[in-house]
């Protein structure tokens, strides 16, 4: 009897409380959204059950398709280690050591992510017109993306009690072991939750792979839909979402049943910065290639091309505003949207946590992982058996597009904001006699604030950089930044080329560094409470 | 008039069944404390009555209204019932004031939610601090926020959970009387909840003892403690001997000897069959001559407190059975491995024994 008890309290009651009911309409809003995330599923299993296993077969199941599939599989695997390990790495020296010019490294290593993947790729082949295949495609792809590791990490770093680090200390164990053993398993769920995102955008990435001539399953699913329209591209796809699946329940299965516990909730102390001492100029250096890999080399090809180009890059920047404009009304509001969305998948994950809600939240990453082509063609599908094609190449289907497609990125920002605003806090704003509307909006929203910009931020960056989703449903006879950048890019005008990626850069950069603040702020526990 | 009334309160959590029928009743103006073993489900019921849990079955009744019939519930923004939850739990982005004037609504009259805070602000010993925000205050001043906001709004009950167990011995008695004497001033009908007999006997005018999901007794400290109604509540209740013995018209046979029962609740005690007899470490009698008792020992720990000496005795011939507590002068040298006499003086509680204690 009593030992039974004793777990209940351990769990907290706020955990088990609200277990058995799930409220019917943020239920019913999450499933909707649910619903239309998977929407590109299922036109891809409606277009293969159309096209027969006879013709199914041989796209399969040709030596093509294998060479596809351990491209994609290893670049997926061996970036997804290196961005682990050099995320964490930097998210540890930043706020666990004495790094000097910590406050500029932290906003310096998070840029990156405001530089699109295809720019970087670009900026490499400029530099080095050899680079291709397996080991650029590795060497680009990791500095593009790592970032996607080091925020969740620095975050969670920030939140970690530094007292169990300094038990490990008492206990016995080195600096090093330390690190091992007890600050990698504090971060060990922003380090699985940052790889998983890396997975998925690299099996969706298009740009970079096309610039580097490295082929994977997103580059020949775009090439097969030019040449051969959307039905064997639809095949390959169908291989793409077994992969995003594998990469879901890897995920899944590593994450097992470890949770992170505070036994001390009043504790307010800032963690200890360990003294690099003799390693700090070997920290500095690492810091220091990491930002002229992954900033430098496309900013400086950049830079140059533009003095290059000189008057040349003239013809191109005649419609560089109407692209400027056009990029941001179709990326902006996919970043309200998506926002917005990730609110209840959120709420319900979080506040009333159950098998349905885990799969609810689990489900819409699988989208994450598909190209924007099949997302794409799905809408194109679905709008035109259900809305006439009416839809067909307007803002509104672009616009909804890149809200599906980024979503998971929205989630995952809304949803660490969540985690941060302890539900205790609105119970006792309801007890104090307002009501839940009331309560989000004096209590909830103030608190997650931040991370609904963050949200916003990502889906926003992310969408000004799309390419083959844009490029099928761009509105007729109007361009955004990134089709024009890969306009002049394929056809080798490289110097207006650049200033569209210049521009893309400045208009990335706010957002970016908005980012990287936030992170940077992200109250520490002792002030949440 | 009760300002809290529960009845029959009922609730599992799947397989578990955490409160099998609660029953409890808060007076107006009372300082009631919940006390129970750790996972005994204390907080839950604190959880149901302030509306963020429901029950299973039961009703709950706050100042005569029905808040929750089993089936029905009122949301807890409608309950008029205050919380302070373990940590205070203060809103982190806001000062100080708008903390404690979170629940005035604001808006409406502006000048005199003003006043409100400062005057509340004042009562909890805080005054000036309204513009700080909440991590710069320690855990003191932040339960003392916690209790203005709770306050602010004239709940008809407060409930407190776990209000001072976060805080450092010290600190704690210290925020203790503040709270207590805050509350009485407000006038204010508290329940709080502990899993400190201490801390339940000398702060609260009534203890409730929960144990196995029901209340197990509901009575002020000094009745508790004089006259328990089980031996549950009896061990709970602290470092106590219960002894086996046999009902003998209107008496008590032990191996201690044989012992008056007391009388309390008008009720006689039955004239034969076995007994469970309650007897307080200072209602035995240690002796230095092991001949003269009717039960010998062997001192197996003395805890030296000054004015008296708490002795473990572990009785000959029962190896097995915890050893005896006994509070003696502070002058007697009883050192360990002393062999000694114990004897019982009456009178005693004792309840007929129905089962293994």
């Amino acid at each position: 009897m009593t030992t039974t008890e004793v777990r209940v309290e351990r769990i907290g009651p706020a955990a088990l409380a609200q277990r058995p009911r799930l409220p019917f309409g943020l239920t019913a809003t999450t499933a909707a959204v649910v619903a239309l995330l998977t929407l590109p599923l299922v036109f891809l299993i409606l277009q293969a059950v159309q096209t027969g296993w006879s013709q199914l077969r041989p796209v399969l199941f040709r030596q093509f398709t294998v060479s596809l599939l351990w491209n994609t599989v290893r670049l997926t695997v061996v970036v997804t280690a290196l961005c682990a390990v050099i995320g964490t790495l930097a998210a540890w020296l930043v706020e666990r050591t004495d790094l000097p010019g910590r406050r500029l490294w932290a906003v310096l290593l998070v840029l990156p992510i405001a530089v699109p993947d295809f720019v970087v790729s670009f900026g490499w082949v400029q530099l080095a017109p050899g680079l291709s295949g397996f080991p650029g495609a590795v060497l680009v792809m990791t500095f593009a993306v790592y970032p996607f590791v080091y925020l969740p990490v620095a975050a969670s770093l920030r939140r970690a009690d530094p007292a169990e680090e300094e038990v490990a200390r008492s206990l016995g164990l080195g600096p090093i072991a330390t690190f091992w053993r007890v600050t990698v398993g504090q971060v060990r769920l922003a380090i699985l939750g940052g790889s998983l995102i890396v997975a998925l955008v690299l099996l969706a990435e298009y740009g970079a792979f096309e610039i580097l001539r490295y082929r994977t399953f997103t580059t020949e699913i775009y090439t097969e839909y030019l040449n051969f329209g959307p039905s064997t591209a639809g095949t390959l796809s169908l291989v793409l979402v077994m992969l995003s699946l594998a990469v879901l329940v890897a995920e899944g299965a590593s994450r097992g049943g470890g949770r992170v516990a505070r036994t001390a909730p009043m504790a307010a102390r800032p963690p200890v910065r360990h003294q690099l001492g003799r390693g700090r100029p070997v920290a500095l250096a690492g810091c220091a290639v990491v930002v002229a890999l992954a900033l430098g080399v496309p900013f400086g090809e950049i830079v140059s091309l533009l003095a290059r180009a000189g008057r040349s890059s003239l013809p191109g920047a005649a419609s560089l505003g109407s692209a400027v404009w056009h990029t941001v009304l179709y990326s902006a509001p996919a970043g309200v949207i998506a926002t917005l969305a990730a609110i209840p998948v959120a709420v319900l994950s979080l506040r009333h946590p159950s098998r349905l809600s885990r799969l609810f939240e689990k489900g819409s990453y699988l989208v994450l992982g598909l190209p924007g082509i099949v997302i794409a063609l799905a809408l194109v599908f679905f709008s035109e058996r259900y809305l006439a094609g009416s839809l067909y190449q307007s803002a509104v289907l672009l616009v909804v597009a890149y809200s599906m497609m980024f979503f998971p990125l929205a989630l995952v920002a809304v949803r660490a904001s969540f985690a941060q605003s302890p539900v205790r806090l609105e119970e006792v704003a309801r007890s104090l006699g307002r009501r839940r509307i009331e309560v989000l909006w004096w209590v909830t929203l103030p608190l997650i604030a931040p991370g609904l910009a963050v949200g916003f931020c990502l889906v926003f960056l992310e969408a000004l950089t799309e390419l083959t989703a844009t490029l099928v449903l761009i509105p007729p006879s109007t361009e955004t930044l990134s089709t024009q950048f890969w306009a002049f890019q394929t056809n080798g005008y490289y110097g207006q080329a650049a200033l569209y990626a210049a521009v893309i850069i400045g208009l990335a950069v706010i957002p970016g560094y908005a980012l990287g603040r936030w992170f940077d702020r992200l109250p520490s526990v002792g002030s949440t409470t | 008039m009760n300002a809290l009334e529960v009845a029959g309160l009922e609730k599992r959590f799947d397989a578990l069944e955490v409160l099998r029928g609660i029953d409890l009743a808060v007076p107006v103006g009372s300082f009631t404390a919940l006390l129970g073993p750790s996972g005994s489900g204390k907080t839950t019921v604190l959880r149901i009555l302030a509306g963020f849990d429901r029950a299973d079955r039961g009703t709950v009744t706050v100042e005569g209204t029905v808040v929750d019939d089993g089936q029905r519930v009122l949301a807890p923004e409608r309950r008029r019932i205050g919380y302070v939850p373990q940590e205070g739990a203060l809103f982190p982005h806001m000062s100080v004031e708008k903390n404690v004037g979170f629940g005035l609504g604001g808006r409406r009259d502006r000048a005199r939610g003003k006043a409100r805070v400062g005057e509340l602000l004042e009562m909890v010993g805080l005054a000036g601090l309204g513009p700080r925000y909440p991590h710069q205050l320690s855990g003191g001043q932040q339960q003392r926020v916690a209790l203005a906001r709770a306050l602010a709004v004239s709940p008809g009950v407060i409930l407190l959970d776990e209000p001072f167990a976060s805080l450092d011995a010290e600190m704690r008695a210290a925020v203790r009387s503040d709270v207590l004497d805050v509350l009485r001033r407000a006038g204010a009908t508290t329940l709080f909840v502990t899993h400190d007999q201490d801390e339940a006997l000398s702060s609260a005018d009534q203890v409730a003892v929960l144990v196995g999901g029901r209340i197990a007794q509901a009575a002020a400290p000094r009745e508790l403690y004089a006259r328990p109604t089980s031996p549950e509540v009896a061990r709970f209740l602290g470092a106590m001997n219960l002894v086996a013995g046999t009902f003998e018209a209107g008496r008590v046979r032990t191996d201690l000897g044989v012992l008056d029962v007391e009388r309390g609740q008008g009720t006689a005690p039955p004239a034969t069959g076995p007994a469970v007899v309650l007897v307080r470490p200072e209602q035995l009698e240690v002796s230095d001559d092991p001949a003269s008792a009717p039960r010998h020992g062997e001192v197996v720990a003395a805890e030296f407190l000054g004015h008296d000496v708490v002795v473990r005795v572990r009785a000959e011939g029962d190896p097995s059975a915890p050893p005896l507590v006994a509070r003696v002068a502070g002058n007697r040298l009883l050192a360990v491995g002393t062999r000694v006499g114990v004897r019982a003086e009456g009178p005693v509680v004792a309840w007929p024994r129905d089962r293994e204690i």
